[in-house]
């Protein structure tokens, strides 16, 4: 049962996981590509960080991209059929949810794997400056969990009917909405930046998706 | 009698236009049930109410013993379920399909199946988005038909298929039932269709149950009479009146549910003269069905 | 017109000006040169004094016109809403908790917040009475980043009283940062790891010695050689080429660089003139992690020592602290050690963090309702 859902789950997003994979692999590689260092002048060092720095924001973009696509792409068939198909077959819906959760969370296994390997290669090819250490598997976890917070989310948004995501996308633009008016009466209310800092701070679910991406650090 | 599919007080609710109320519907165990009704009716809606696919607001639905939705997943697993519009997974192939579907039945039957792959002529390689409107009904049938259930629901199973391909689907329907006196509920709009293989017959308009019987019952009892100098009201009649209509002179036709020989008596004891009783076909008794629940004349 | 008000008399000037130009049309014929170059003056200074009147108004538009004070902290503001009165409070508890009874002298220099959206160039250049001091803050800015802003102008006031001394050593640096992304140590920390020169990585490895080299608190009159060894000298100078001042040395640029003549990196270096800074060791930013320790240590009145100006930056910072410089140096050490900023790694409460909220989401997805 689970092979054919994830055979069916890899049918249809295995481009994007390719493209995953290959990103992922590249991403560390090309982030050192520049990054040669030579003693005994540490010049180098600060630039080397600064130039990780500017690649580290693509770690989060491709987690939350590849997270996006194969969440839809979970569900993009059952929409389609108006999920007739998927509720006339003989197993509880909350076990065909599960089954295509975790084909789509096994999918996304082979991204996080290629850019573990890209890191660890990248950081191998590179003499790290005394003072900073090489990261390729703290680099790896994050993205896995960044990926995975990501896949979760919309998944479970997916998964909903099309009134839930209205209701969602409603919350969303009403949030924007009394901001703009708040702002537009001179009043002060900070309703996105609050919500940014609950939903970015420890225990929040984007607190993932923060901090320092890179392969090379102190 | 059993009863392989059980509706009781049955109402479902679709925006403002378009309501099922206090439906109550049996197939006997082992019939062929044809589901008639006009497009529009309600069939499909009772059809996905009747496998959980739909949440009625109130009522109870029992198929094959288990109530739906609650043992939905069990009473699927026995029942072969072909619904109106394709639904299968269109970028997977035939062979794809077949394995998707299959690991889903505990009951497939692989040989069979791959036994009407050749009947039905289908490419196992072809992509389902690729199957012409006539392949992809057989894909259903035989999907429906090799998990070997023991209620197959059919909704418009033969709705824009050529002759040849309705009378391969309905062959290998036929002989599956034969074999294995699994009970089919079939909806249609084409009633000659369903007059030629169903027992039991339940029709449906605007939501409603409008009549539910034997289908020889059905055939034999509605007829067509001639009546002259017919009463001004008809009074305590044996058999159930659809219909009147003023003909030529002092002649009118009745149309007339439930009628048998010996009731001509009636008119006798009326004062009024029964000139000719004509047989109706299925189609004829259906539509007059219809007319006469949507503006009774009497 | 005495008692009219600016607003008002400049909606008059200006009708005036355009009155004139409506009365007298611009027709040259009959009219001889004279006549019109006078014309076009008396319109110039119709325009000029419409437009004087224009600014004036709307200085007096922009003037502030409320006041809170907190503390010994005063703002001035056009109006004190809750805002301006939560940030007030929130940079008097900082610059309280910082200064001690040095930020009594906060009585003289009042803030003023400006709206940046209502401040036009006539504003910007007029002088504040009484010493204030404007802050020019964004009219959707949050209480933090007034905050922020109030502390930091009230932390320069106060540092302004300190000796030369210590001014040059902080740089003109506040006391009071602002938490950014990094933390003050954590950026230390940053520099401590990245900085090139020898006397940083020897005080990284624990030699306190290199660590008052590095920091600017060795007495030394000749930085230049004190700060840097031979190879360094080269790569700094080698980093200033750029400037006119070097490049114009080339002969000893190149004895320096290609001949590697330290003698001459060092008479390039020492030619500097004060505006091409000698690179610090250890930024400002880093000096201030090593007052804070020492303030932090020594409580109160802690910064007033430090401002007091007895004896060298490092015996007042060990006065301050109320402990011995050895300690007081070797303490920062590890405290700036102790906070690397955040890397990519994550900690196990992070990573269960996430994994609750996969689980949970994922379970909301598993209620995917069957009804549609």
């Amino acid at each position: 049962m689970f092979r054919q859902i994830l055979y069916t789950q890899w049918k249809w997003s295995r481009l994007v996981v390719l493209l995953g994979v290959l990103a992922g692999f590249a991403l560390p590689l090309l982030s050192v590509q520049h990054s040669a260092y030579t003693d005994p002048s540490n010049w180098e060092a600060r630039e080397m960080l600064g130039q990780l720095q500017s690649w580290g924001v693509l770690y989060p973009a491709l987690a939350t991209a590849l997270a996006v696509i194969v969440a839809m792409t979970a569900w993009a068939a059952d929409h389609r059929g108006r999920h007739v198909y998927a509720l006339s077959l003989p197993l509880p819906r909350w076990h065909y949810a599960l089954l295509r959760f975790s084909a789509g969370a096994i999918l996304l296994v082979a991204p996080i794997l290629a850019l573990w390997i890209g890191a660890v290669l990248a950081s191998a090819t590179l003499t790290v400056p005394p003072g900073l250490h090489a990261y390729p598997t703290a680099l790896a976890g994050r993205f896995g969990l960044a990926l995975l917070v990501a896949y979760a989310t919309f998944f479970a948004i997916s998964a909903g009917t099309a009134r839930t995501a209205g209701y969602i996308l409603g919350a969303v633009v009403v949030l924007i909405a009394v901001q703009l008016l708040a702002q537009a009466a001179d009043v002060h209310l900070s309703l996105l930046s609050w919500l940014w800092d609950r939903l970015s701070i420890w225990p929040g679910p984007l607190e993932v998706f923060t901090g320092r991406w890179m392969i090379i650090d102190v | 009698m059993s009863h392989a599919v059980e509706i009781r007080d049955l109402h479902y609710r679709a925006g403002k236009s378009f309501e099922i109320r206090e439906l109550a519907l049996n197939v006997p165990t082992g019939s062929m049930y044809g589901f008639l009704g006009p497009n529009g009716a309600g069939k499909t809606t009772t059809i996905r109410l009747m496998l959980g696919l739909l949440r009625p607001r109130s009522g109870r639905v029992v198929v094959l013993g288990g109530e739906i939705p609650r043992e939905a997943p069990r009473v699927l697993a026995r029942t072969g379920y072909v619904p109106e519009q394709p639904h299968l997974y269109q970028s997977l192939t035939v062979d794809e399909a077949l394995r998707f579907h299959a690991a889903f039945h505990p009951s497939w039957d692989r040989k069979w199946a791959d036994e009407l792959i050749g009947e039905f002529q289908l490419d196992r390689t072809r992509l389902l988005s690729r199957l012409s409107k006539g392949e992809m009904g057989k894909l259903e049938m035989l999907l429906a038909l090799a998990q070997r259930p023991e209620l197959l629901v059919l909704d418009e199973p033969t709705d824009g298929l050529d002759p040849v391909v309705r009378r391969d689907v309905l062959t290998a329907l036929l002989e599956y039932v034969s074999q294995q006196n699994a009970t089919v509920f079939i909806s249609s709009h084409l009633v000659h269709e369903l007059e030629r293989i169903c027992d039991w017959v339940g029709v449906m308009d605007r939501g409603r149950l409008v009549a539910e019987l034997p289908m020889h019952s059905f055939k034999s009892g509605i007829k067509r009479l001639r009546v002259a100098n017919p009463p001004a009201l008809p009074g305590d009649t044996p058999f159930v009146v659809l219909s009147r209509e003023q003909g030529a002179g002092s002649v009118e036709t009745w149309i007339v549910r439930g009628w048998q020989a010996p009731m001509s008596q009636y008119f006798e004891g009326v004062g009024a003269k029964l000139r000719d009783v004509v047989d109706l076909d299925l189609e004829e008794g259906f539509v007059e069905l219809l007319r006469t629940f949507r503006t009774p004349r009497i | 017109m005495s008692d009219m008000t600016a607003p008002r008399r400049s909606g008059v000037l200006v009708l005036a000006a355009v009155l004139g130009c409506v009365a007298f049309p611009p027709v040259a014929q009959g009219q001889d040169a004279g006549q019109l170059r006078r014309r076009i003056a008396l319109l110039e200074a119709t325009h000029r004094e419409a437009m004087a009147a224009a600014a004036r108004s709307e200085s007096l538009r922009a003037e502030p016109h409320d006041s809170i004070r907190v503390g010994r902290l005063t703002v001035f503001a056009r109006a004190i809403d809750d805002v301006v009165q939560q940030a007030t409070a929130a940079a008097w508890r900082t610059l309280d908790s910082i200064y001690g009874d040095a930020a009594s002298g906060l009585a003289e220099y009042p803030l003023t917040l400006t709206s940046q959206e209502r401040i036009n160039q006539v504003e910007f250049f007029r002088p504040l009475p009484g010493g204030q001091q404007r802050i020019i803050v964004d009219s959707t800015a949050e209480v933090r980043d007034i905050t922020w802003q109030l502390v930091n102008a009230g932390a320069l006031s106060i540092q302004a009283q300190a000796d030369s001394a210590l001014k040059n050593w902080l740089g003109g640096a506040p006391l009071a940062e602002q938490t950014g992304l990094l933390s003050p140590r954590a950026r230390a920390y940053e520099e401590m790891v990245l900085a090139p020169w020898r006397s940083v990585r020897s005080c990284y490895l624990g030699d306190l010695t290199w660590c008052r080299v590095a920091l600017g608190l060795a007495q030394d009159s000749d930085p230049v050689r004190h700060w840097f060894d031979a190879a360094e000298r080269r790569d700094v100078v080698s980093d200033l080429i750029n400037y006119d001042h070097v490049r114009r040395q080339r002969l000893a640029t190149d004895r320096c660089l290609t001949l590697r003549s330290d003698e001459a990196c060092v008479a390039i270096l020492r030619s500097l003139p004060s505006t091409i800074p000698l690179p610090l060791p250890l930024p400002y930013a880093t000096r201030l992690t090593l007052v804070r320790r020492a303030i932090d240590l020594g409580g109160r009145d802690a910064y007033s020592r430090v401002a007091r100006g007895e004896g060298s930056i490092e015996e007042r910072l060990a006065s301050a602290a109320g402990v011995g410089a050895d300690s007081l140096i070797a303490g920062w050490r590890r405290d700036i050690l102790a906070a690397p900023p955040k890397t990519v790694t994550f900690t196990a409460a992070a990573g269960w963090s996430a994994v609750g909220w996969v689980t949970l989401l994922a379970l909301l997805g598993l209620r995917s309702t069957r009804w549609r």
